[in-house]
């Protein structure tokens, strides 16, 4: 695939993203009155009111304007990363989202290059070393490591590696990134050992898959070297599903690890979804649900890049 | 110090938060560690202090001292809703008065106060009181500071909304003028709603006061020197303390998301010491060495039965209910969050101010009581409307379901059969908020309070049986209104007495609720305690009180 047609690709997928967010972004909105009760009952999050405070939110939001005016305005102030104040810390729900951004993204791949770690290159070898002793122990490990939640592993995990054997804090993110190495490791291992065991499974099949195939046979018939097979021939087949996934494991990784940020204490974008959606904080609903749809979003696009990078097959379909 | 004024229902939302949410914060809980409980009299925890205003209890120098809170503190400005800053702020934030044993103010940054009139009281600041910078306190910023919470979409603005006008006479005198007298406002210059701040500070940093970043300006014995919403925060020792040297050269505070990872944390020795805990038993088995204490504090759990609506507006069938309960097992089912088990509305703690400790007991004699005693629960049903028995739902928060069980289960050996309904904690304040004639048989856990007695007020009279009032029974007989409203406007402390011993026996009679524990107050440490540790230790700058075990 040529750049240009590359380019083409980036700018159709921002474009479609674009749409996407204004359809997202309308629907956003529309739960300040989705919400059971008016609109200051939705944006008073529970408190009780005075009068000066609902004129003042109502002056704040612009509530005496029509329905479209009022989201004109909203989408104007969001596109400027100005979602209003929460109603529970009334800080700016910027600078909320922005203090967990950073750890929260930092998790997220962590977990995610651990998980392609514990995952892909025991699936390779498990894969080779089919129906032998290596084979059924990491299959029977990772069947166990599937059936336990993430939170229950963080907690053993802490016991051992914080109290037992003090090698990592118990609690919180750090700061600075060898700071955050340190602090992230035992919630990043948390969450990456469940999914990476289900990563192992796949990658296994993928492999033995891949390894039956007639291309693989001829390969060594040609008596090319074992390392350009294992590179080019398999692991390059094998991997294609495990792209595939990366999306919406990045994505599960950055936000959806409210359990784990609960375990290990890290405040981090999970947690603060799940207490605003607790407290009914709609600002910072809206402001976290846009966040989130920019994440899926961009982890969905560059998985698809890494896609056509690795599959000939797609830039061919693409081209033609 | 002169004075004794009373009353004001300024408190009262502070309660709502308390039944709605306070149980998020985790108010109340116990252990093993029961200094009042066990006799242990020579416990840390129940000394006085017995230093001056801004003394600490000790000469020994901690360089550091690491601090553990459940939840996130997201701005220091006390107008805003600062979370867990309700455990740290007063590190840094002092107030003008204190709250000193058997309730009774003293001094701190004033050296006094006088109440001129039934409406108008007088403070007089200390000299040489020097903010972190150096500058000196003076009344502007006292004055500055209380307009701050008065105005302003403030969240403190309901403990202020009696005061007429504040005023400053001269350099190092405040004058607050009350709009009608007020009998609980003594009590406010002392509370952690009314802690002072430096007026040039919060002027030059307007839309910025008390964030990340910015932070304030305060008297404190520790400066606020960061805040990280998400982790925690640092201070340091105050140069310019008015108080001397203080204790402690560094406090750093770590957030955790519940007790579980703090009570990890304390074992690992990641942190030494969390005022404020949720769940003694839990934190114990997490923490292990018995690291939990736990203090009984004003704070009330109550039963509610709406007391319009039958056959709970039998009062033989209330009277059946308060005999039936045996309040031995359901503190058991608290998990260590009961203080002590509880006979009345309005805790001894509030009453003791009101008299001698003679004066205080004989009248609180007087008050009919309700041990468990299952015969006199099957008489009084039996001479009740519903002799056989009846079948009923009982209304609980998801965060006390196991204590409610223990009470269906009581009731039941009674006659009364009821259907325990468990629902979240936002679903259950909304629905015991709502129409009076639809609030259910409840229980709460009311988690904080006032040092005057008129802060139970918010469980009565007609005014809170109003939406979003706190009246969970529908109790309005008029007598009791009118002995609230005398118990605000009462000065004189012994008519007070009178005032709300009535009260108590009126509401001992009438059983609207059946008051089951006194709520505990806990914190954990395996290195130290802290001094004076009771209902009211947030409100001063605690640390000054740490001592090591």
């Amino acid at each position: 695939m040529s750049l240009k047609a590359t380019l083409l690709f980036i700018v159709r997928r921002l474009a479609a993203m674009a749409v996407l967010m204004v359809v997202l972004s309308f629907a956003v909105f529309s739960l300040v009155y989705l919400a059971p009760g008016d609109a200051v009952d939705a944006l008073l999050g529970g408190k009780s009111s005075t009068p000066e405070l609902v004129a003042s939110l109502k002056e704040e939001y612009h509530l005496n304007e029509p329905f479209f005016t009022q989201y004109w305005i909203w989408a104007r102030d969001a596109l400027h990363f100005d979602f209003g104040a929460s109603t529970q810390t009334t800080l700016p729900v910027t600078d909320e989202i922005g203090a967990r951004f950073g750890s929260s993204v930092f998790l997220g791949v962590y977990a995610y290059v651990l998980t392609l770690l514990f995952g892909v290159v025991p699936g390779v070898i498990a894969a080779l070393r089919r129906r032998r002793a290596v084979d059924r122990g990491l299959v029977a490990g990772a069947v166990v490591t599937l059936s336990t939640p993430p939170f229950v592993l963080g907690i053993l995990l802490l016991y051992l590696f914080a109290v037992v054997v003090p090698v990592f804090p118990a609690a919180g993110k750090g700061e600075g990134f060898l700071d955050q190495l340190w602090h992230l490791t035992l919630p990043a291992v948390a969450l990456a050992l469940t999914i990476s065991a289900f990563l192992l499974r796949h990658t296994r099949a993928s492999m033995i898959g891949v390894l039956d195939q007639d291309y693989v046979a001829f390969a060594r018939a040609r008596g090319l070297a074992s390392r350009r097979i294992m590179l080019r021939y398999l692991l390059r087949n094998a991997l294609i599903p495990v792209v595939t996934v990366s999306g919406v494991l990045l994505t599960y990784f950055v936000t959806g690890a409210v359990l784990v940020e609960s375990t290990f204490s890290l405040g981090g974008l999970g947690e603060l979804l799940v207490q605003s959606a607790e407290s009914g904080d709609l600002p910072m609903i809206q402001g976290l649900t846009l966040i989130i749809a920019v994440i899926i979003i961009s982890a969905n696009l560059l998985a698809d890049l890494a896609y056509m990078a690795i599959d000939p097959r797609i830039r061919f379909e693409r081209r033609s | 110090m002169k004075s004794d004024v009373s009353g004001t229902r300024g408190l009262l939302r502070l309660s709502a938060l308390a039944v709605a949410g306070v149980m998020v914060l985790g108010a109340a809980a116990c252990t093993d560690n029961r200094p009042d409980a066990g006799g242990r009299d020579t416990h840390p925890v129940v000394k006085k202090r017995s230093v001056g205003p801004g003394k600490s209890v000790t000469d020994k120098q901690i360089p550091q001292l690491k601090v553990g809170v459940i939840g996130k503190v997201p701005t220091l400005d006390p107008k805003s809703n600062i979370g867990s800053g309700l455990y740290t702020n007063t590190l840094g934030l002092e107030s003008l008065l204190r709250i000193g044993s058997n309730g009774r103010l003293e001094p701190w940054l004033a050296t006094g106060y006088e109440q001129k009139s039934d409406k108008v009281y007088e403070y007089r600041l200390r000299k040489g009181v020097k903010f972190w910078d150096g500058s000196e306190l003076t009344s502007d910023d006292v004055k500055y500071s209380w307009d701050h919470y008065r105005f302003d979409g403030s969240t403190r603005s309901r403990y202020f909304r009696n005061v007429a006008d504040i005023s400053t006479p001269d350099t190092y005198t405040v004058r607050v003028e009350l709009k009608t007298p007020d009998g609980s406002w003594k009590y406010t210059p002392a509370m952690f709603w009314s802690v002072i701040f430096q007026k040039k500070f919060a002027q030059e940093h307007k839309k910025s006061h008390g964030k990340p970043g910015t932070l304030l300006v305060a008297t404190g014995p520790w400066k606020f020197d960061s805040l990280n919403p998400t982790s925690g925060m640092e201070l340091s020792a105050n140069p310019y303390y008015w108080g001397g040297k203080p204790p402690i050269g560094r406090i750093s505070v770590k957030s955790y998301a519940d007790d579980n990872s703090m009570a990890l944390a304390l074992r690992a020795g990641e942190i030494d010491l969390s005022p404020s805990i949720g769940s003694p038993k839990g934190f114990n088995a997490t923490a292990g060495k018995n690291s939990v204490t736990t203090v009984a504090i004003c704070a009330t759990t109550l039963l509610s039965m709406p007391t319009k609506n039958a056959p709970w507006d039998d009062v033989h069938v209330r009277r059946a209910v308060a005999y039936g309960l045996d309040r031995k097992n359901i503190i058991a089912s608290t998990q260590g969050r009961a203080g002590a088990p509880l006979q009345m509305l309005i805790s001894p703690i509030l009453m003791r101010p009101l008299g001698s400790k003679e004066e205080v007991d004989s009248a609180l004699a007087t008050i009919p009581v309700h041990d468990h005693d299952l015969g006199k629960a099957k008489a009084e049903l039996a001479k009740s409307k519903v002799p056989n028995g009846f079948s009923g739902t009982f209304v609980t928060p998801q965060s006390m379901a196991p204590t409610s069980e223990v009470i269906v289960d009581q009731l039941k050996k009674v006659g009364i059969n009821l259907k325990l309904k468990s629902m979240t904690d936002t679903t259950w304040a909304a629905l015991i908020t709502g129409p009076a004639d639809k609030r259910p048989m409840t229980i709460a856990e009311t988690g904080a309070c006032s040092p005057d007695p008129s802060w139970d007020d918010i469980f009565l009279g007609k005014a809170n049986t109003a939406v979003g009032g706190l009246n969970l029974a529908n109790y309005t007989p008029p007598e009791v209104d009118k002995l609230l409203a005398s118990g605000l406007t009462t000065n004189e402390p012994k008519k007070r007495l009178q005032i709300y011993t009535d009260l108590l026996r009126r509401l001992g009679k009438d059983l609207p609720y059946v008051p089951l524990y006194a709520e505990g107050n806990h914190y954990a440490s395996m290195k130290y305690d802290i001094v004076g540790y009771d209902s009211f230790w947030m409100n001063m700058p605690w640390a000054l009180n740490v001592v090591a075990k």
